[in-house]
C-alpha cells in the first residue's frame, strides 16, 4: 500500500501541503500569540493607510490600515479549516442524506427528488450566494465563527443549501447499485424495518466516493470564502474590523495590486503570500481527492 | 432517440417550475414594499416618493400581494412569462432589459475563453489518457489539478500585475478611450453585439486589436479553469475508451495504435465532453463574474454585483433566474446532442 502511493503523486504531494496547513493551524497561539480576547481579530499597529513593508517588528509587513500579515495569514489557517470542513460538511449530510433517500424510495420520490437537484444545480453558487444574501434577513443563529455577523451566517448556509447536489447525485447512483443486490432482498424478505435496511444496511455500502469529493470540497470553498470576500461582500469582518480570513485580506490589498508608477512590484506583500496560502491551500486539498479517486479507483488497482 | 429526447423536454417545465419556486420561496423573506418591486413594471427613470408609494400599492392591489403565496406565486410567473422581470432602482430599467443589454459582452467574453480551452483540453486529455502513469500524464494532471484549484480572480490580479502594470500589453476593461468615442459614435454600426466581429463587419482593422488587446487577460483567466475541468473529463473518458474490448480487439486484430486511438477510442470519448455541459456552463457564469470584476469589464456579472451591493433585490433574483435559465438550457442543448451523438441511444 505505501509503495503504491508514490505511483500517485497528487496524493503525497496535496497530503504534504494540507498537513503543513494543519500544522500551522495548531501551531497558532506559539507562531503568532493573540493579544486580544477574540483570537480572529488581526491585532492592529496604527492608522496609516499605507502598507508596511516587511520589518523586524512585521515580518510579512502590513495591510492598510496596519494589519500585521504574518498574524491574518497563521491565524486565518484555522479559519480556512473551520470554514472548509463545517461547510464540507454540511454539504455532505444534506446530500447523504437526500440520495439515499432518493435513491432507495424510488419512483415519485427519486423523480421529485432527482428534478429538484437538476434545478439546485442551475443556479451558479455566486448567483445563489447573492441572491441568498439580498432576500434573507438575518439568520436567528450563527454557527460558524462565535462573531455576530449576519452575512457570514447567511453565506455559509447559501453554501450548504446549494452545494449538496454532487453528494446527492453520487450517492443516489450508489444506492441504486446496492439496492439490486442479494442482501437487500434477504433484508427485505425477514422484515428488516425500512429505516433500519437503509441506514445500517445499505448506507454504509453506498459511499465510495465520498471522501474523494468531501477532499477537494475543503479546497473549494475556502477558495470560493475568498472570492466572495473578495467580490465585496461583507465576509470575515467583525464589528467592522476584518477577521484572520484569506479573502477579507485579499479584499484590504485589492488597491495595491498595481503598486505604485514605475514600481508595479512595490506592494507585493500585500497580496502576494496571501494569494499564495489560498492557492497551496485549495491545491492541497485538490490533489488529495485527485489522488485519492486515482488510488481507489478498482480499475486502476494494478 | 426521439423517445429519449422527448423525456428530457418533459422533464424540463418540471425543473423551470421547481428553480422559480425556489426563487419565490426565498423572496418570501422579504418585506411586502420590497416584494412589489419584483412585479413592478418599467416607470419612468426618476420617479419622487410619492409616486413611487402609489405605485407600490397598485402592484400589491393588482397581484394581490396581500393576498395567500399561491396566487402571488402564479402573478408572478406570468409576469416574468411576459417579460416584466421588476424593476431596478440602481439600472433604473426593466431587469432583464438591463440583463440583455449587458450580455453580449460577456457572451463575447466566454467565447473568447471557451474555443482556446476546449481546443487545448482535445489535445492533452486523451494524451495523457495514452501515457498514462508516465511522465506526460504526470505532467498534465498535475497541472489540471493545480488549475482547477486555482481561484480566477487570484489568477486574474497576478496577470493583470505582470501584462498590465509590468508589461503594459493588456489594458483591462472593453475598450480604449478612443475606441469607446468611436463605437459610441454615428459611422459605426453594431450588428452582432460581439466588438471585435462588429469592428471586422465594420472594416475597422485597428478596432479589432483593440478588441483582442483587451480581451486577451480576462479570456486567458477564465480559461484555465475550463481547460481544467474538461482535460479531466477528457482524460478519464478516453482511459474509459480504452479499456473496452472493442480497442482490445482492434489491437489483436493487429491495427496500427495511432489508428485504434483515432477512429475506435477517441470518438467515444468525446462524449462525455458533451455532457460536461451544464456543469461547465454553471462554472463559466461564476467565472465571468470575478473576471469582469477584475478587469472591470463592462458584462452581466459586473453590473449585477455592482447592482446587489448597493441592495438592489430585483436584480439579485433576476440575474439568479436568468443564470439558471442559461445553465438549464445548456444541459438540455447538451442532453439533445448527447442523443444525436451518441449511437447506443438511437435504440430507444
Amino acid at each position: 500500500m505505501l509503495r503504491r502511493i508514490w505511483r500517485y503523486p497528487e496524493l503525497w504531494l496535496g497530503g504534504l501541503i494540507v498537513l503543513a496547513f494543519a500544522v500551522v493551524a495548531l501551531a497558532a497561539p506559539l507562531i503568532a500569540p493573540p493579544q486580544e480576547d477574540n483570537p480572529y481579530l488581526i491585532p492592529k499597529d496604527g492608522f496609516s493607510r499605507s502598507p508596511l513593508l516587511p520589518n523586524a517588528e512585521h515580518p510579512l509587513g502590513t495591510l492598510p490600515g496596519q494589519y500585521d500579515i504574518l498574524y491574518g495569514l497563521v491565524w486565518g489557517a484555522r479559519t480556512a479549516f473551520r470554514l472548509g470542513l463545517a461547510i464540507t460538511l454540511g454539504r455532505a449530510l444534506l446530500g447523504v442524506l437526500l440520495g439515499l433517500v432518493s435513491g432507495f424510495m424510488g419512483g415519485l420520490v427519486d423523480a421529485l427528488l432527482m428534478r429538484l437537484t437538476d434545478a439546485f444545480l442551475a443556479f451558479p453558487i455566486l448567483a445563489a450566494v447573492l441572491v441568498m444574501l439580498s432576500t434573507q434577513p438575518a439568520l436567528p443563529f450563527d454557527w460558524l465563527r462565535g462573531t455576530s455577523s449576519r452575512t457570514d451566517a447567511i453565506i455559509t448556509t447559501a453554501l450548504v443549501l446549494f452545494g449538496w447536489m454532487s453528494y446527492a447525485r453520487l450517492i443516489r447512483g450508489n444506492v441504486l447499485a446496492e439496492k439490486a443486490k442479494d442482501y437487500v432482498q434477504a433484508g427485505v424478505a425477514v422484515g428488516v424495518p425500512r429505516g433500519r435496511l437503509m441506514f445500517r444496511h445499505v448506507l454504509p455500502n453506498a459511499l465510495q466516493g465520498l471522501v474523494v469529493l468531501v477532499a477537494s470540497d475543503i479546497g473549494a470553498m475556502v477558495a470560493l470564502a475568498a472570492v466572495l470576500a473578495f467580490v465585496g461582500l461583507p465576509v470575515g469582518t467583525f464589528q467592522g474590523r476584518p477577521l484572520a480570513d484569506w479573502g477579507q485580506m485579499l479584499n484590504l490589498a485589492r488597491n495595491w495590486v498595481i503598486g505604485l508608477p514605475g514600481q508595479p512590484s512595490a506592494f507585493w506583500f500585500t497580496y502576494l503570500p496571501t494569494s499564495l496560502a489560498i492557492v497551496l491551500f485549495a491545491a492541497g486539498w485538490n490533489l488529495v481527492g485527485d489522488g485519492l479517486r486515482d488510488a481507489l479507483d478498482p480499475r486502476a488497482a494494478r | 432517440m426521439l423517445r429519449y429526447i422527448a423525456r428530457r423536454l418533459l422533464a424540463l417545465p418540471v425543473v423551470l417550475l421547481l428553480v422559480t419556486l425556489v426563487l419565490f420561496v426565498l423572496m418570501w423573506q422579504l418585506p411586502l414594499e420590497q416584494r412589489a418591486m419584483l412585479y413592478m413594471p418599467s416607470i419612468k427613470a426618476h420617479p419622487t416618493e410619492a409616486e413611487l408609494a402609489r405605485l407600490t400599492e397598485q402592484i400589491i392591489e393588482r397581484h394581490g400581494l396581500d393576498r395567500p403565496a399561491p396566487v402571488q406565486y402564479l402573478a408572478w410567473l406570468r409576469n416574468l412569462a411576459r417579460g416584466q422581470w421588476g424593476y431596478s432602482p440602481t439600472w433604473r430599467q426593466n431587469v432583464l432589459e438591463g440583463l440583455l443589454r449587458r450580455a453580449p459582452a460577456t457572451l463575447e467574453l466566454a467565447l473568447a475563453a471557451m474555443i482556446p480551452a476546449i481546443a487545448l483540453a482535445l489535445w492533452l486529455g486523451p494524451l495523457a489518457a495514452r501515457y498514462r502513469h508516465r511522465l506526460p500524464d504526470q505532467a498534465i494532471r498535475l497541472a489540471a489539478s493545480v488549475a482547477w484549484a486555482f481561484p480566477a480572480f487570484i489568477l486574474g490580479l497576478l496577470l493583470m500585475n505582470l501584462f498590465y502594470a509590468r508589461l503594459g500589453w493588456f489594458p483591462p476593461e472593453r475598450w480604449s478611450l478612443w475606441a469607446g468615442q468611436v463605437v459610441r459614435a454615428e459611422p459605426f454600426r453594431w450588428y452582432t453585439g460581439l466588438y471585435g466581429l462588429d469592428a471586422l463587419l465594420n472594416g475597422r482593422l485597428d478596432l479589432a486589436v483593440d478588441a483582442l488587446r483587451h480581451l486577451v487577460l480576462p479570456a486567458a483567466t477564465l480559461a484555465v479553469a475550463q481547460w481544467a475541468l474538461l482535460t479531466r473529463v477528457l482524460r478519464a473518458a478516453m482511459l474509459e475508451a480504452l479499456s473496452q474490448d472493442y480497442v482490445s480487439t482492434a489491437r489483436a486484430k493487429g491495427l496500427p495504435e495511432r489508428q485504434i486511438v483515432r477512429r475506435h477510442a477517441q470518438r467515444n470519448a468525446l462524449l462525455p465532453l458533451i455532457s460536461t455541459g451544464g456543469v461547465a456552463v454553471s462554472l463559466l457564469i461564476t467565472g465571468t463574474v470575478l473576471v469582469e470584476l477584475v478587469f472591470s469589464y463592462p458584462g452581466v456579472g459586473r453590473g449585477a454585483v455592482q447592482a446587489i451591493l448597493a441592495t438592489d433585490v430585483p436584480v439579485a433574483v433576476g440575474f439568479a433566474l436568468f443564470a439558471g435559465l442559461v445553465t438549464i438550457l445548456a444541459s438540455l442543448l447538451a442532453d439533445v446532442l448527447y442523443a444525436v451523438a451518441d449511437p447506443r441511444l438511437r435504440l430507444y
